[in-house]
């Protein structure tokens, strides 16, 4: 039977790939290259962006008051330093930009391809 | 000429073109392979350009301890297979498949070689894939279990499951005047 099996099989054809097929290959490779680099340079604003906002919180906590003081004087209006919002408002915000808003529009992101494919 | 692994190390390095000796070197085999667990030509095209977008992606993580072929062939399996699963197939083509085996079954006597082909092709499609990639792989092109193992992925143990339950399910398959008709 392992014979006929062989010549059973012997009759079947495979087709040869179509000639484009080295080329869609090569143009599915270059586009996903570019989306790759696209999306680094995204995530290296977005590094970028939270060491930012990290030293800006970190100035604010250590001179904010000070300089809220300064101004407040300078511009002869009343004491600013009384109006800041406390350490933990501040910390929560910051947390709420740095953090929770890409995660938040990364799962939008995911469940708009889900609903309408690929973009 | 430039070794693979010269080829892998510019591609690495960021020469996406140097990507495209191994498509040109590879493609030939990964479309017969992922035709033989597909069965369908446009699907297959699909298959192939996914694995190699998959090999181009997955190319840093390959060790080069053995040889790109090795490696790639089982993306080509899996792409294949997971393709097949993700097929619904419809009740229009499982109705066409049976018209066409009862049609062929009606010519009991002195088949020609094109009706036999359409009857093994039905019956090919009626197969499980892996079943149907492995008994092809063995007795078409005459790989042994290692070599099946090395294309697949597949366990050696899990290959010889395979071959013997596609060899029987081929056998069954098989109408007996076909068999008898061959014989001749």
């Amino acid at each position: 039977m392992k014979e006929n099996i062989r010549k059973y099989l012997e009759l079947t054809e495979v087709p040869t790939p179509p000639m484009h097929l080295e080329e869609d290959v090569m143009e599915r490779i270059r586009t996903y290259k570019v989306k790759q680099e696209k999306r680094m340079q995204s995530l290296r604003w977005g590094i970028i962006l939270i060491t930012l906002s990290i030293v800006l919180f970190v100035l604010f906590f250590l001179y904010g008051e000070s300089v809220f003081k300064v101004l407040s004087a300078e511009l002869s209006l009343p004491d600013l330093s009384q109006q800041m919002p406390s350490t933990a408002t501040l910390g929560g915000l910051f947390f709420l930009l740095a953090f929770v808003d890409p995660i938040l529009s990364l799962y939008v992101r995911r469940r708009y391809k889900k609903a309408y494919g690929k973009q | 000429m430039p070794k693979e692994s010269e080829y892998i190390e510019r591609v690495l390095s960021g020469d996406t073109d140097a990507f495209r000796y191994f498509v040109r070197e590879y493609q030939s085999y990964a479309y017969a392979l992922a035709f033989r667990i597909v069965r369908r030509p446009e699907e297959t095209e699909e298959v192939v350009q996914d694995a190699f977008l998959k090999a181009f992606k997955a190319l840093r993580h390959f060790k080069q301890q053995s040889k790109f072929s090795t490696w790639f062939y089982p993306i080509v399996t899996r792409q294949a297979l997971s393709q097949v699963r993700k097929r619904k197939t419809s009740l229009v083509e499982i109705e066409v498949a049976a018209q066409q085996q009862d049609e062929s079954q009606d010519a009991a006597h002195l088949i020609k070689t094109e009706e036999r082909k359409v009857i093994i092709e039905n019956i090919l499609d009626q197969m499980k894939p892996k079943e149907r990639l492995v008994l092809q792989l063995h007795y078409l092109e005459e790989q042994s279990i290692e070599e099946i193992v090395e294309i697949s992925g597949f366990s050696k143990s899990n290959v010889k499951v395979l071959l013997h339950r596609g060899r029987k399910s081929f056998e069954q398959l098989i109408p007996d005047y076909l068999h008898e008709d061959l014989m001749l």
